[in-house]
């Protein structure tokens, strides 16, 4: 999964411009599933027909947007000023290489007011317009690397590591029946407020809706008291600041994971969102829970994990597309 | 015949811009936006909240692909299309009176932002689409230590006593600014008045269906022209008509800010007179590329000024059209307009004509 997972990682795809990523992940999950489309917004949504008597419509959302930069005006000397898509750290951002998506590289660095601004290396502003206009999106660039025993650090982990769960569990899947329809989805925008998995949510209108998304940890350096471990299994969300999760769909996926003898924990994460509330509230609504993959320095360039929260992870996802509702 | 016939846009918009209309309270407004497109519409409608919905019909002979062996058009560069939703807000910035005090002064809410010192000692009406008086935002003046706080303003409607107050508005009615609508600068090329957002979308809107029906034009798509209701206390009106009609793509017309960084270098949003500000995203919506594209395109090569919005701020109804129901794409086309949420907002005439004609080349683009 390590390959797959650099694959996925690479391509430049800010909130509101997700085609790349799009393109890679539509050509990896094609041959394993019996449709794919995408909708105005971009959602990418791929649909394995289930066969189960009872069968539900199961939707599983894994956002592949990432936080990124978008050009807003191009200075007399060259240097280029921008605007943030979703919660940047800069602390983390300042003095990084970043990557534009027509490949053009830049360093981001601070200005003497307190500001930042990117550095493409053009002279003037008539050399920087030849390679940049306002409106061009970039994000800081993607390095991927692994760490002792089984774990990775690199970026957008955040939430291109859901999406990795996604493909595998669909590759796994492939020739086997399972119970249930499934969606598996690759949702846009949800760094700047969830916004394509309402869309998305919408015209499937699911009964489960399961996001698949990052989780902070109790053992990232100076972090808040969390029950969350890296590397203590796919955590089962009980709750974050945008949703509290179905509770008969927390103990299916309790009991799921139990059945399946998968390593798990619960998750409470008291800062942050996920697309899980918007499947829940969409439409008439659905029962909406959640599969994070504990995560380490979320937002930054080493956002890290471990690949056996991963593989845990994505057996989960299996299981539960197979479960009985 | 409607009295309306004949207006030019800067007429429509002199009479739209001095309609009493703050958000929840729209209803004088679309009385004339109703007068107006009546002839020209095929099916005009409210929705519950209140939004005017006129609808021009496709021509069914000009329907994409009538012989299925014939080779499509080609439709390179061109968003896919069968619903186009054009939305432009009728409500304004205003207030609702929250109390009348034992002086018969009334106490206020605001509807949505605007900067306490721009309000004290100005105009405004208060009341509701039925009966409306004059009065004049009240401050206690400097030399008694008067304050530039929004909760230390009142209206004075010249009212006697709460007893005399009470017999002319209640709690729950409304307020906006009252001020003329005046043609100004040496070449008389701008226009003041209040309301211009986005009674300037509205007028924008209106002038477009006219002209699709006197010059008969066949379109392959549905076009829903949406006057809605309430955008300047959070787009619940766009909400409720996207819902309804799912439109394939959502092009909002708007009045935006120009200048809201004046001496920061590098934020300029707009400049007046280099025509529709485009935008690329704000803080409610990341517009589709496809569609910016396509607009930046199109005015290039119609020759209408046009200019990206450069800076980040602000919201309008694509928030919501963009993610109602199953999604549409959107586009934003906003004339450059000073001081917007006063009493005087400033607009150049040459920039709303080059947004109605932006946004008529569009049309003619996606057919």
């Amino acid at each position: 999964m390590f390959n797959l997972t650099k694959k996925i990682l690479k391509p430049v795809s800010v909130s509101g411009r997700e085609e790349a990523v799009v393109g890679v992940i539509a050509e990896e999950i094609a041959p394993y599933v019996d449709s794919l489309h995408t909708d105005a917004m971009g959602n990418l949504i791929a649909f394995k027909a289930g066969v189960g008597e009872n069968k539900k419509k199961v939707m599983f959302a894994a956002h592949i947007d990432e936080i990124g930069f978008i050009v807003t005006y191009i200075e007399e000397n060259g240097y280029i000023r921008f605007n943030t898509l979703g919660g940047i750290n800069f602390t983390s951002a300042s003095f990084t290489h970043v990557v534009f998506e027509s490949g053009l590289r830049g360093v981001l660095v601070p200005d003497a007011a307190g500001g930042h601004v990117v550095d493409i290396g053009a002279k003037n502003r008539k050399e920087a317009e030849r390679r940049v206009k306002i409106g061009d999106t970039f994000a800081v660039v993607s390095d991927v690397v692994k760490l002792a025993g089984t774990r990775v650090a690199g970026r957008p982990m955040d939430d291109r590591i859901g999406a990795v769960v996604l493909i595998e569990a669909a590759k796994r899947l492939e020739g086997v029946a399972v119970k249930n329809d499934i969606y598996f989805c690759f949702t846009v925008q949800e760094e700047v407020g969830c916004r394509g998995s309402k869309t998305a949510a919408y015209a499937i209108m699911p009964d489960i809706g399961i996001a698949l998304d990052v989780t902070s940890t109790g053992d990232t350096q100076g972090a808040a008291p969390m029950a969350v471990k890296l590397g203590g299994g796919a955590a089962i969300k009980i709750k974050d600041s945008s949703v509290v999760c179905d509770r008969g769909l927390v103990e299916i996926m309790k009991k799921a994971s139990e059945d399946n003898k998968i390593k798990h924990q619960f998750e409470i994460l008291t800062g942050g969102g996920t697309d899980t509330s918007s499947m829940q509230q969409t439409g008439i609504g659905c029962l909406a829970g959640c599969i994070s993959i504990p995560t380490r320095y979320i937002h930054s360039s080493v956002e890290t994990i471990d690949m056996a929260d991963v593989e845990e992870s994505v057996k989960l996802t299996m299981a539960l597309c197979d479960t009985e509702y | 015949m409607s009295k309306y016939e004949t207006y030019t846009p800067t007429e429509l918009l002199r009479e739209l811009s001095l309609a009493f209309g703050p958000s929840g309270c729209e209803g004088n407004v679309a009385d004339i936006i109703r007068e107006f497109v009546a002839p020209y519409a095929d099916e005009v409608t409210s929705d519950r909240l209140g939004t005017v919905i006129a609808v021009y019909r496709r021509s069914e002979d000009c329907a994409r692909s009538a012989d299925p062996d014939e080779e499509p058009a080609t439709n390179e560069g061109k968003p896919e299309i069968d619903k186009l939703m054009f939305a432009a807000h009728m409500d304004e910035v205003g207030f609702m009176i929250k109390s009348i005090d034992g002086d018969g002064y009334l106490k206020i809410a605001a509807l949505s932002g605007r900067d306490p010192k721009t309000l004290a000692g100005r105009n405004v009406t208060v009341g509701d689409e039925t009966k409306q008086y004059k009065g004049y935002f009240g401050v206690k003046p400097a030399h008694l230590g008067g304050s530039g706080n929004f909760d230390a303003l009142y209206i004075d409607i010249g009212a006697k006593n709460k007893e005399e107050a009470e017999k002319m508005v209640a709690p729950g009615d409304f307020g906006t600014y009252r001020s003329d609508f005046v043609r100004f600068g040496p070449d008389g090329a701008y226009l003041k008045g209040k309301a211009i957002d986005d009674r300037l979308g509205c007028t924008v809107l209106c002038m477009l269906l006219k002209k699709l029906r006197e010059e008969n034009v066949k379109l392959p798509y549905d076009v829903y022209f949406c006057f809605t209701v309430r955008e300047e206390i959070g787009s619940s009106g766009a909400q409720t008509a996207a819902n309804k009609i799912q439109p394939d793509i959502g092009i909002v017309i708007e009045a935006t800010a120009v200048d809201a960084t004046k001496g920061d270098k590098y934020g300029s949003v707009a400049k007046q007179g280099a025509g529709g500000c485009i935008s690329f995203m704000d803080r409610s919506t990341i517009y589709d590329r496809e569609v910016y594209d396509f607009v930046l395109e199109t005015a290039k090569k119609h020759g209408i000024p046009a200019q990206p919005k450069c800076y980040v701020s602000g919201g309008n109804d694509a928030g919501y059209i963009h993610k109602a129901g199953i999604g549409a794409k959107c586009a934003a086309i906003s004339a450059p307009t000073q001081y917007i949420h006063t009493a005087s907002n400033v607009v150049k005439e040459s920039d709303m004509i080059a947004v109605l004609d932006l946004a008529y080349a569009v049309m003619m683009e996606m057919k």
